[in-house]
This record gives structure tokens, sequence and C-alpha cells, in this order.
């Protein structure tokens, strides 16, 4: 007999594949391009119609939501199209008389199916990027992560169409086509995603991001993205990961080669059938009542790893085996609608016994692993800090940087050696004072662990040592550069506004030493408290992810930016000044800075005031943009509207010192926050 | 040339061939009869390269034909159930055909629809039954393939169509030389058309023969004699079928029909007919010779 070929293509097949999707094809592209408009454009209208929102820097992934549409729609749809000849016995046949090869009929179609993908990719990709382009004013778009996106989608769309095609070479009925992809796809999947919750669930230390390239689901990228729907993370890093490119990429070969290898052994006669061959029915029976049984599996394992069994627990067992075995016997009789075939099968539910034994030695095997992992001081080679599932820019940048610093070491290591012999994240340790954090932890032979330790206050501090006297640490506590993947923003600032504070500030921060910025932007914990009467937001595009932070605009550290602040929100709000003086008999929040006698805020409402006061304050007022060293009040009230919503009116007036004393008669018990000490910064 | 060597194909517990050997010549219109469930259409299916046989071989042209795509061009098969895409009409499954058929021939595809009178625009859900085998069997002619295989392919067409594609296999036969297996449960389907018979019954091929010698080696006797006689009377004669009613018996012969005739004449028949059979009656008797009743009541027994 005539080997068949792996390989093997036909560009007529292939222009016939085409042609058989061109309905299905158009209509996605269309749907596609319509959202890429209609988002970017929604977008800007909401914009226009919030006079505090600035232009947005977005990712296309963000801004196109829908390019992964293809990816669960069109890919396996297409694939359930065009192989569908294989389902009906008239159809197999034709197929399999025409003189093409299997191989060739099998890559063309898919073929086919994929080239419908990257068109509805790029048209919609071509229709957002154009419509982002020409909203400047409201949308900035970052390009440079697209290539990435696209690449991953289609990598994507071809794994799921890989698996359909599996699943079609091994059923012949739309039904089983259908719960047979889903096998495919979930199944592997769910084993690894069981074992990963079992091993995080019973030993503690374990950080949630680090989990190896099998156990992590954000390798695989159309589940990835599935997982991270579900626990409402962005599945934008799924999207821009070269590490989930290849993984993906390489299983996806791999079921294409399956896929293809059963498509040519397959029978024409196989259509119709539930199973290709007698042998995979069980398989399909064995891996559907396996799946059951996980339940029960989790159960013994849990118990049996901390070594508390009860006799509640092993009621549910027999319970939910009994349940495995009803599911067993109703899978054989709905496909093969034979009762006394169930007698023969019956012996292969041991295999599922089997299964679930080898399932838990996997699992057992992981969490001593997992516990084993114990360096000596000696042994580490290099420590850093993780930002497990934190969107902060400047986090996210020292997840990269090592640190090499013996102390920080030796604390680790005592932890992981206390924390893994009892299995707990705050052995060891007194309550109070502790923080948790992630530590990635460098060892020879470059491997790499993740554990989430509970430190002292003290060990805390020689982290921050370590961090302090690290270079680049140093170098990446500045604030970037503004261009065209940094993206300041501010509620009550326009984008031209917010980008010169952005620069003022930036120009004021060279002058700023590591301590404060890092204070300021890395650890969010202000040791001195500089009041601040704002502050400005980020967003930085890192990685083709859009990341943010924000930078609080005190009169201390920046006070050109803070001048410069004040300028801006005195014009833009000037007009409003006569309006709220007249609105103070009916009552208006006063929100006063005292900056000159060290920081202070008052909160008052006028009508706390006396008629007297009022009117002494309103003549006492300033009508100029208060400077960094002045006192000065914001005023404003809000005002609802009947369609829900409301609109704040506000004036900003420097405070004379007569002004500023009659607020300070007022009651005392008004004043929210009193007097802080400001810290000038160091120079 | 086509050649069939010890071919079996099994579907689970069912054996549908079982063993089969035959050689198709070239330029043959090969006829092919058999009950509901004979084979026919698994050999055709075989023969095509639909299925792979689980033992035996097949060569067409000395090649064989499981995933022969050179071979696989060269074969037009019109299986029992036809399969169109979905809303397509004539215009689209030829694209269809041309995108899989290299040789897919338009001009040929356009006259023949014209010979067939069809509307290549109009959607083939709206064809009858046997309007849809006119366009299957026109696609399929119009790769001008060398070998044609037709599977009960006359069913549903009417006594004109059923001579036009007679007349199209007998001419691409003729001009092109090419070689057509044609499926049938009807002899009388075949009998004008076809050079060489076979009879597939339960997975066999029990019997293969060229028509001619089929119809010339059997007739049927109508004899009387004014005496008393039984079968042993006639011994010498190859008797497959013997009745007797009165003093009258009728019996089938095979031989030579001038020497049989001499022979009877040599014992003084009072009534002697010589009766011409059917194609259908010669296979019948042939069967029955090799042991095979087709009545299932028969057959029990």
């Amino acid at each position: 007999m005539k080997r068949t070929r792996f390989w093997d293509f036909n560009a007529r097949i292939f222009g016939e594949g085409v042609r058989q999707l061109k309905t299905v094809g158009i209509l996605f592209t269309v749907v596609m391009c319509l959202e890429a408009l209609l988002i970017p454009i929604g977008m800007a209208i909401s914009m226009q119609n919030d006079v505090n929102m600035t232009r947005a820097l977005v990712t296309l992934s963000g801004v196109h939501p829908l390019i992964i549409l293809p990816m669960y729609t069109l890919a396996p749809v297409g694939v359930l199209i065009l192989f569908s000849f294989l389902n009906k016995r008239r159809t197999s046949d034709f197929y399999h008389a025409i003189p093409v090869t299997r191989a060739a009929l099998f890559f063309s179609l898919l073929a086919a199916v994929l080239l419908w993908v990257i068109v509805s990719i790029l048209a919609s990709t071509a229709v957002s990027v154009v419509t982002c382009l020409c909203l400047p004013r409201y949308v900035q778009l970052t390009l440079s992560g697209i290539p990435m996106l696209l690449l991953n989608t289609l990598l994507g769309a071809a794994f799921v169409a890989a698996c359909v095609a599996l699943a079609m070479s091994i059923t012949g009925t739309l039904f089983n086509n259908i719960v047979v992809a889903g096998l495919i796809f979930f199944t592997p999947r769910l084993l690894l995603s069981v074992c990963r919750l079992l091993i995080h669930s019973n030993v503690n230390i374990l950080s949630q991001s680090a989990d190896g390239i099998l156990l992590d689901a954000s390798y695989n990228i159309p589940l990835g993205i599935l997982t991270t729907a579900m626990s409402s993370t962005g599945a934008s890093s799924i999207l821009h990961s070269y590490s989930s490119a290849a993984y993906t990429a390489v299983v996806t070969f791999l079921y294409l080669l399956a896929a293809n290898l059963l498509f040519r052994v397959r029978k024409s006669e196989a259509a119709g059938n539930a199973a290709a061959t007698p042998i995979l029915q069980h398989v399909y029976r064995i891996i559907i009542t396996f799946l059951v049984t996980l339940i029960p599996v989790s159960i013994i394992f849990t118990d049996l790893f901390n070594n508390d069994t009860s006799e509640t627990n092993l009621f549910y067992v027999i319970v939910l085996y009994i349940i495995s075995a009803i599911a067993f016997c109703v899978y054989e009789l709905i496909t093969t609608k034979k009762p006394k075939q169930l007698l023969k099968v019956a012996p292969s539910f041991l295999l599922v016994l089997a299964a679930d034994g080898v399932m838990l030695l996997c699992v057992f095997l992981g969490c001593r692993n997992a516990l084993a992992f114990r360096p000596t001081v000696d042994e580490i080679t290099g420590v850093s800090l993780v930002a497990e599932n934190s969107h902060s820019y400047f986090t996210k940048r020292g997840e990269d940087i090592i640190l090499h610093n013996k102390d920080a070491y030796a604390i680790i290591a005592d932890r992981l050696k206390v924390c893994a012999e009892n299995n707990s994240m705050t052995s060891g340790l007194e309550d109070g004072g502790m923080g948790y954090r992630v530590v990635r932890i460098y060892t020879g032979n470059n491997s790499v662990h993740e554990r989430c330790l509970a430190l002292s206050d003290k060990q805390q501090e020689v982290l921050k040592d370590a961090i302090m006297e690290n270079e680049a640490y140093r170098a990446i506590f500045t604030l970037p550069k503004r261009d065209s993947s940094v993206s300041p923003s501010h509620s009550r600032l326009t984008t031209d506004e917010a980008n010169a504070v952005y620069d003022a500030m930036q120009k004021e921060a060279q002058k700023l030493s590591f301590d404060q910025l890092y204070d300021l932007l890395g650890n969010g914990e202000y040791p001195d408290l500089h009041y601040t009467f704002t502050s400005l937001s980020l967003e930085v595009s890192y990685r083709n992810k859009v990341y943010s932070f924000g930078i609080p605009l005190t009169a201390d550290y920046f006070p050109e930016s803070y001048q410069l602040y004040l300028s801006y929100r005195y014009k833009s709000t000037k007009a409003m000044q006569d309006m709220l003086l007249d609105a103070m008999d009916n009552g208006v929040n006063i929100e006063a800075y005292d900056n000159s006698a060290g920081a202070r805020q008052l909160l008052l409402s006028s009508l706390e005031m006396s008629t007297a006061q009022r009117a002494a304050f309103k003549a006492a007022l300033l009508r100029k943009a208060p400077t960094t060293n002045d006192a000065f009040c914001r005023m404003w009230y809000e005002e609802y509207e009947s369609r829900g919503g409301y609109t704040v009116y506000e004036a900003f007036f420097t405070l004379s010192d007569e002004a500023l004393a009659i607020l300070n008669a007022c009651d005392p018990d008004k004043v929210i926050t009193d007097a802080v000490p400001v810290t000038k910064p160091s120079k | 040339m086509i050649e069939v060597r010890g071919l079996t194909k099994r579907f689970g517990d069912f054996t549908a061939l079982c063993n089969v050997t035959c050689t198709i010549p070239e330029g043959c219109v090969y006829g092919m009869v058999g009950s509901n469930g004979a084979g026919k259409s698994t050999l055709l299916r075989l023969i095509s390269g639909v299925y792979r046989p689980d033992a035996g071989e097949i060569f067409i042209d000395g090649q064989p034909i499981y995933e022969n795509t050179a071979m696989k061009a060269r074969i037009a098969f019109v299986p029992d159930e036809l399969y169109f895409l979905g809303g397509a009409d004539m215009r689209r499954m030829a694209r269809l055909y041309a995108a899989a058929y290299p040789t897919f021939d338009k001009a040929r595809f356009a006259a023949l629809t014209a010979s067939f009178r069809l509307d290549p625009t109009k959607p083939l859900s709206t064809f009858s039954k046997g309007m849809r085998r006119q366009a299957s069997i026109i696609l399929s002619l119009s790769s001008r393939p060398k070998y044609i295989f037709f599977d009960e392919t006359f069913d549903g067409l009417d006594p004109i169509m059923r001579t036009l594609v007679k007349k199209l296999i007998v001419e691409d036969v003729l001009d092109r030389h090419a070689t057509a297996i044609i499926t049938s449960h009807s002899l009388r389907e075949l009998e004008d058309t076809c050079d060489q018979l076979a009879l597939l019954h339960k997975g066999g091929l029990v019997l293969e023969s060229d028509v001619q010698n089929l119809k010339t080696s059997l007739f049927k006797i109508q004899i009387a004699f004014n005496h008393d006689y039984d079968r042993d009377f006639f011994a010498g004669l190859d008797i497959l079928h013997y009745t007797r009613h009165g003093s009258v018996a009728s019996f089938i012969v095979r031989g030579d029909r001038e020497q049989t005739v001499a022979a009877l004449q040599a014992k003084l028949p009072v009534l002697l007919d010589i009766l011409p059979l059917s194609l259908e009656e010669v296979f019948t008797y042939e069967m029955e010779a090799l042991g095979y009743i087709f009545n299932e009541e028969e057959g029990k027994a």
C-alpha cells in the first residue's frame, strides 16, 4: 500500500475552501470592522461629553476588544463548515474520491479557514488604527505591540482550528464533533488546572503567578484569555507575550500533526458514526468519566496530604464515585443505545480508577517538589520582588531587577526554610508587623522559583535597603519622558495642560533624591507625608501593556509645577467666581489650603459662617491666581441634573490674611485635616 | 485495465466484500448486478479509491489507486447517493469539480448541459431526482475521464435520458477508449450496453462472463414424446434446470445449439421448440447451477 504524504497543499482546493467560507468570512469581517470603527468613536463621544476626561492611551486590544472574536468563532465555525463533509457518507465519499491527497485536503481547507481569520483580523485592525488616527484628540493608540497582538491572535485561532480539526478527524457526527472538540480544547488544561489548584491550595507558600509552563494557563493563548476573562484580570499581557506565542505555536503544531495523521488514516465510512473507531469510543467514555472523578480525587488528595480524613468526606467520595459510574453508563447508553454493551465495557471503569491514581501521584509529587525548594544563602544567586497582579508601572519595572544582596538572600533563605518546613507563609513570625511579598528566587543552573512569604517589618527594611543600594532600581525611578507611550492625565486639566504640568514635574523630579522618588512612586508610602492637593495620573505603555501610576503634586517637591497647575485651574474657573460668591448665601463648599504656615487644609460650608463673616470673607478674597506659598481656597457646589449626573461649579481665590483669619475663626471641628508638617525636599 | 485481487472489505463485524478477484479490460463496459448488500457499491468505492481495502489489491493501469491522485484524476465516480454543495447551482458545482479535477473541460460541461437541457443557473435543490442525477453525470463526464464508474446511475432517469447517458458512455468508450463500470439491480438495464457482466452476491463475485457468450451459451428447450421419459433420457446434455408438466418437458441447456438440436431430434420428439433466454433468465439459471438461491425462503431451506 502506498504511504500517504504528511504535507501536501492544493491551491485549487484552498480556493474552493475560501469560496465556501465566503459568506461567513465576510459577515465576521463586517461585524469586526463595525466594532473597530464604533468603539473609538464611542470613546470620543463620551470624552467630548465629559469635560473631565482627557486623551486616553490605548492598546489595540483595548480599543478593539473583538479582535479575539475569530479565535472563538470564525476559526471553529470555519473548520466545522469546511470539514463537515466528514460527517455524511455521501460527502465524505465525494471528497475521498476526488484526485486530491488527504494531506492536501486537510491543509488546504485549514488554510482557507485561517485566511478568513487573517482577513477579518487585518481588516478590522486597519479600521481601528485609521479611526484612532482620525481621533487624535481623544485616543492615542500605541502601535508598537500590534504585530505581536496580531500574531498571537492568529496563533490562538490556529490552535482552536487545530482542536476542532482533530476532533472532526476522530468523530463522525456534529454532536460528537463539538463534544470532542470541547474535550480536546479543555481537558488537558482542566487537568493541569486541577493539579495547579490542588498544589496551590495545599502548598501555601507558592505564588499565584509562577507555575511553570505547563501549569500556567496563560501560556495557552485562547484558554489563557478565557481564564483571565473569568478572573477579571486583563488578557492583554497574553496577547502580547512571546512565551505564550511560542507555547501556543508548539501545541498547535502538535495538534495539527495529530489531526493530520488521524485525518489521513480516517476511513470514509466513519462518517455518521459517533467515533471513528471502536477504541476511540472507549477513550471518550473513559475521559468523560475521569473528568467527573476529579472532584472526589481532589477531596481524597486534600484529606491525605493534610492527614485530615473525615467520615463526611468519605461519604462524599463514595457518592461522587457512584455519580461518575452513572455518567460512565449514561454516556455509553446515549452514544451506543445498547444496554447490553454496558456489561462489555464495565471493566474499562478500572482504567478510570487507574487514571485517578496517576493523578493523585502527580499532584503529590508536585506538592513535595514545591516544598522541597529550600535553598541556602550560598545557593541563592539573586532575588527580585514580583508585582503579582499589579498594574503599577514602577512595581512592574522592578520585577526585572535582580537584587544581589547577601542580607536579602539570608532573609529569604531563612523564611523559605521555616515556611516550607511548616507549609505556612507566616510560620515563625509573631502576629502584627508583617507584610506579604512575592519573591522571585534565582539559584544555580538558571533555576527560578517564586514564593509568597510573610516578612516582618525589619525584614522588609532589609529588602528596602537592598533596593536603595541597587543602581538598576535607581535608574528606573525617574519620571519617564513624555512621548507616544506615556500619557499624563488629570480629571480637571486639558490634555495640553496636563502635559505641560507633567513636563514641569519631570524637570523638577531631576532634583529629587532616589529615596524621595522611591517613596513617592514605588512604595506608595510617604513617611513624612507631604501634603498634596492633587496628583497627576500617568498611563505608560510598557511591553505592550498599559500600566499606570500617580504622582502626588506636592508644593514642596514640585513648586513650579504646583504653581503652573494652580494657574491653569484658576484660569479655567475664573468665569465662575461671581457665581460662586453669589451662591455663598445658599451654601457652597469651601476648601482652603494654607501653605504659608505649613500644609493646612480646612473644609467647611459657607453656611457655617455668619452673614457678617460671609460678607467680610467675600470682600477679603483676592481675585488672582494663587502662588505656591499663598493660602488659597477652592469654592464649589454641585448641581444635580434631572437625567442623572451632576455638574460641578467651582472657582479659586487667593486668600488674604484677613480671609484666612475669618476661616480660622470658624468652628475648629470643621477642620478635617489639621496642620501637617511639610518636609522640604533634600537638595 | 483494472485488476482486482483478493479484495476484502469489512465494516465492523460485517464483511461487505470477501476475496473478490476480477479483471476488467481496457475499453470495456462492465456491468455489475446483485441484490441489495451484495457489495456492488463497496467494490466501486474501493476501485475509486474512496475506501482502503482490508485485504487484497487494486491496480488500475498497473498502479494502486488508494491516495493516488494521478489515477483518481482519470476516474469519474457517480455514486448512488449524490453530493452537491448546499444552495449550489450547476455552475457552482462545476467550479468545485474544476478545482478538484485538473482535466475538467468547461466546453464539454456546457455542451452536455445543453444536451440534457438543464439550466446551469438554477439551484440544484429545485431539480427533480432524475435531473440531479443528470447533473451529476454531466459534472463527472466533463472531466473527460478514462474510467467511468456509475453506481445505480440509471435509477430515476426517464427512458430518453437513459438512452442519452448510455450513448454518452458508449461514445466515450469508442472514441477515447474509456472503461466503464456500471452497477444496477436490473440486468435489463445493462444487457444492451455492457460487454461483460458480473454478478455479486453476499460480498462475493459469483459469476463473470462476456454478455454475448452468456446469451448464446444457454437456451431453453420445450420437448414432448409419445412415450414415458425422465431426465436421464437426456443424458449427455448439460441441463441446468429441468421441469416436466404432463408429456412436455422444459429445460435449460448449456452448450452448442445446433449439436443439441440434432441430438434431440434423433430421439424423435413429437414437439421440439428452442426458445431464446433473456439475460436475466440466463443469470438466474447459471446462479441456480452454482447453488445460489435468491429467494430468501429457499435460501433458508
